[in-house]
């Protein structure tokens, strides 16, 4: 468990630096992943509702400190997110790609109108149709892009941290 | 048994008093009886120096790369270069003669030199928004360097936008072409006021708009925008960009239209913070 926080917490704060810092330095203007939202459904998706409780509650904090419109903002939208996720948990069962395409795709959309339904509250001045263009699509296609590289990743990382945490429940003695 | 009791909680539980907590968190903030300030403050002292790094990393490699390609690319454009010298030198001594008369037209021109007479700091634009919602980023210079809220930071000699959050050794920078950003601004030739709005469509076609020009003089396009004297947060005198496209309103008073900011968005490195916030309380 503790292990498993601890990796968490480390692969939050490395795509949070990469979302903030090394991503936008990519010449094209559309690149704009929402990466830690990757990881929040990946979460959800493979360790369930209360993993993806907790994720998105931490990575939207990360992401709030930054450059939220208040503190808990992302927070809220990310845990509900994780946790919608996480009710597909049963079906998880390998590394296909199909079903966190899709679920990465749907959260994007979600978060994206969440978001433009605040800007707009919030005395923005633009029709919701220009949002969905300027900002939803090319950050929905980008996550989905990257979602390609995460996943793998994301996968095998659990796989290792569920086949430790599995060796430490035989053998409960042998821990330190 | 303490772990099995704790597996009873059901997730929806969790989710359910999480999401009291996310607004409250929202409450209080927005009513900003809890400071965010300082939580960012703390944020920022973690991050900030991982991103410098990678700032660096970042730097060094896109340096790297235009070296390789610079060797491939020698011999062609050594040869192109040697004829560009040529005729550069011959135009040379023409801009030569004109330099004088620049220098003599800047100085009735008194707008243009304006703002290099206040304190300015260079800071490196270490990290941006992330997603395209806003236009704001962070720079690697802070409190410690004497940056305050409201200070007007300037690429070049172009407007970039106005420091709204400051931390110990970081502060965000909100750019003109944010969406909440509205910028005071005139022509620099008949002193017309305008309001410069921040567009998002601005990083697609690269211009932003104007609007509310109260004028009967014509204003054509090529006109420079500069920062008014009535604007409460931006210095006078700043350039803004160059007005492209200008109609009049249906009201035959007003006058909107397009400019072309002075400063390239898509490539921000490093800025220049101005030391000197606008005071309109007494002063003036």
């Amino acid at each position: 468990m503790r292990r498993r926080i601890i990796v968490s917490a480390v692969i939050i704060l490395i795509l949070a630096l990469l979302q903030m810092s090394v991503l936008p330095w990519i010449p094209a203007v559309f690149l704009q992943p929402n990466l830690l939202l990757v990881f929040v459904v990946s979460t959800g998706f493979m360790r369930g509702r209360r993993s993806g409780i907790w994720m998105g509650f931490a990575c939207g904090l990360v992401l709030d400190l930054f450059y939220g419109p208040g503190l808990g903002f992302h927070a809220l939208l990310l845990m509900l997110i994780g946790y919608a996720n996480g009710f597909l948990c049963k079906i998880f069962f390998d590394e296909d790609l199909k079903m966190p395409v899709i679920l990465v795709s749907v959260s994007e959309l979600f978060y994206g109108i969440c978001f433009s339904i605040y800007t707009m509250l919030s005395g923005g001045h633009y029709s919701f149709w220009k949002y969905v263009r300027l900002a939803i699509l090319p950050e929905l296609i980008s996550s989905v892009i990257f979602t390609f590289i995460l996943y793998k990743i994301f996968f095998m990382i659990n796989q290792r941290l569920s086949a430790y945490e599995l060796e430490e429940q035989q053998s409960p003695w042998l821990r330190k | 048994m303490k772990r099995r009791k704790r597996k009873h909680i059901k997730s929806r539980h969790i989710l359910v008093c999480l999401i009291f907590a996310c607004i409250a968190m929202i409450a209080l903030t927005f009513t900003s009886v809890l400071p965010v300030a300082p939580l960012q403050q703390v944020g920022g002292i973690a991050i900030v120096p991982l991103q410098n790094g990678i700032n660096h990393v970042g730097t060094w490699l896109t340096g790297q790369a235009s070296g390789f390609q610079n060797v491939r690319d020698l011999s062609a454009e050594n040869q192109e270069l040697k004829q560009r010298v040529a005729e550069l030198e011959s135009e040379n001594t023409t801009l030569a003669r004109e330099q004088d008369e620049l220098t003599r037209l800047r100085n009735l021109y008194q707008l243009d030199g304006d703002f290099s007479q206040y304190e300015k700091v260079g800071a490196n634009v270490i990290a941006k928004e992330s997603g395209n919602w806003f236009h704001k980023f962070t720079i690697n210079r802070g409190s410690d360097d004497g940056i305050t809220v409201d200070m007007n930071v300037v690429s070049g000699s172009g407007l970039v936008g106005i420091v709204t959050r400051v931390g110990k050794n970081w502060s965000i920078v909100r750019s003109i072409i944010d969406d909440d950003s509205n910028v005071s601004g005139m022509t620099a030739t008949t002193l017309d006021t305008c309001i410069v709005y921040g567009d998002m469509s601005a990083m697609e076609d690269d211009r932003l708009p104007f609007g509310q020009m109260n004028t009967e003089n014509d204003i054509i396009a090529g006109e420079k925008i500069v920062t008014s004297n009535i604007s409460d947060k931006y210095l006078e005198g700043i350039l803004i960009g160059y007005i492209i496209e200008v109609d009049e309103d249906s009201n035959h008073l007003t006058k909107t239209g397009y400019i072309v900011p002075a400063v390239d968005f898509a490539h921000l490195q490093e800025v220049l913070v101005i030391k000197q916030v606008k005071d309109t309380g007494g002063g003036k």
